[in-house]
């Protein structure tokens, strides 16, 4: 059994007016807060959102991965 | 917490970047934890607080009995100087009136730069000012209690910037004017309102190289990160100097 730990993410969204995709999400995560923060990541597709948030969830089941979040595809 | 009539020594607490107790401009000895915890909470929320609503917020993964009775050892650990700032009663809490707190003062210097139509005096607009809006609350606390205050105090805190640059472009304070864009560029360097900020101020400056620099380094920046281009409204801002 994995040892307690506290995960966090916080997505921050501001929209962009007039870019071809506004919206901007960016994501700071980390699997245990006693560690600060691993990673941030700007996404712009609320699909990747939504993977990401997915991705984390499973990986704060599992053992402390070494990194989190992907980087995002163009 | 006291009733002797000595003054009052000048305490501050301060809740922007990491935390700290003074006393007459002096950093004191670190406070126990709980105790840390509960000064920066009153200074964040700056109003008179219900132990109940206290003990939860602090230690809400702790029974209610439990968590009154870490509140009490919180207040027993705080050090003489430190009890001086905080005013007890049987039912709340709240720090004393002569106790200053950064965020506080950060707070209302950003409200009166975001007043439209208002001026403001030349200190609102200085050096110290800027230093003031280019700090987080409390980067390292993960609390729930401290991230959704500490969001709060970014969001105004990077508008507060961008109004400081405007204010110091339409007086002609163009280095001024330029440090609070990029103290706004650095808070989110992919915001576009920060980047054409910076752009206006080279170009009322005259600088336009350095405008045009600015506009390339966020075009590789928004390529790279999302792969996307900047708004046709950025564009615009340098389109005369690109057809040159």
């Amino acid at each position: 059994m994995p040892p307690p730990r506290t995960g966090l993410l916080i997505i921050r969204v501001w929209i962009e007016d007039g870019s071809e995709q506004p919206l901007r999400a960016q994501i700071s995560v980390t699997h245990d807060v006693a560690r600060g923060i691993e990673q941030t990541v700007t996404l712009v597709r609320a699909d990747e959102v939504t993977q990401v948030v997915d991705d984390w969830i499973l990986e704060m089941l599992g053992p402390m991965p070494a990194t989190a979040v992907p980087a995002p595809e163009h | 917490m006291t009733t002797d009539t000595t003054p009052a020594p000048d305490l501050e607490v301060c809740i922007l970047g990491t935390f700290r107790f003074r006393a007459g401009g002096s950093r004191l000895p670190a406070l126990a934890g709980g105790s840390q915890r509960l000064l920066a909470l009153l200074g964040l929320r700056d109003r008179v607080l219900m132990r109940a609503g206290i003990a939860g917020t602090l230690w809400p993964e702790s029974t209610e009995e439990h968590a009154h009775s870490s509140l009490r050892s919180a207040l027993g650990r705080l050090s003489r100087i430190s009890r001086e700032a905080v005013v007890v009663t049987p039912l709340d809490l709240c720090l004393a009136e002569h106790v200053n707190v950064d965020i506080r003062e950060a707070r209302a210097l950003a409200h009166r730069l975001l007043a439209p139509g208002r001026a403001v005096a030349d200190q609102d607009l200085d050096a110290g000012a800027i230093r003031a809006l280019s700090v987080d609350v409390l980067p390292d606390w993960y609390d729930d209690w401290v991230l959704v205050e500490a969001e709060e105090w970014r969001q105004l805190r990077l508008h507060a910037l961008e109004a400081a640059a405007e204010r110091l472009l339409d007086v002609g304070r163009y280095g001024e004017a330029t440090g609070a864009a990029l103290a706004a560029v650095r808070v989110e360097p992919l915001r576009e309102s920060a980047r054409a900020a910076v752009i206006r101020v080279h170009l009322a400056e005259g600088n336009q190289s350095e405008a045009l620099r600015e506009f390339a380094r966020y075009r590789t920046l928004l390529r790279a990160e999302l792969g996307l281009e900047p708004t046709e409204q950025l564009h615009r801002l340098v389109a005369e100097l690109e057809a040159r």
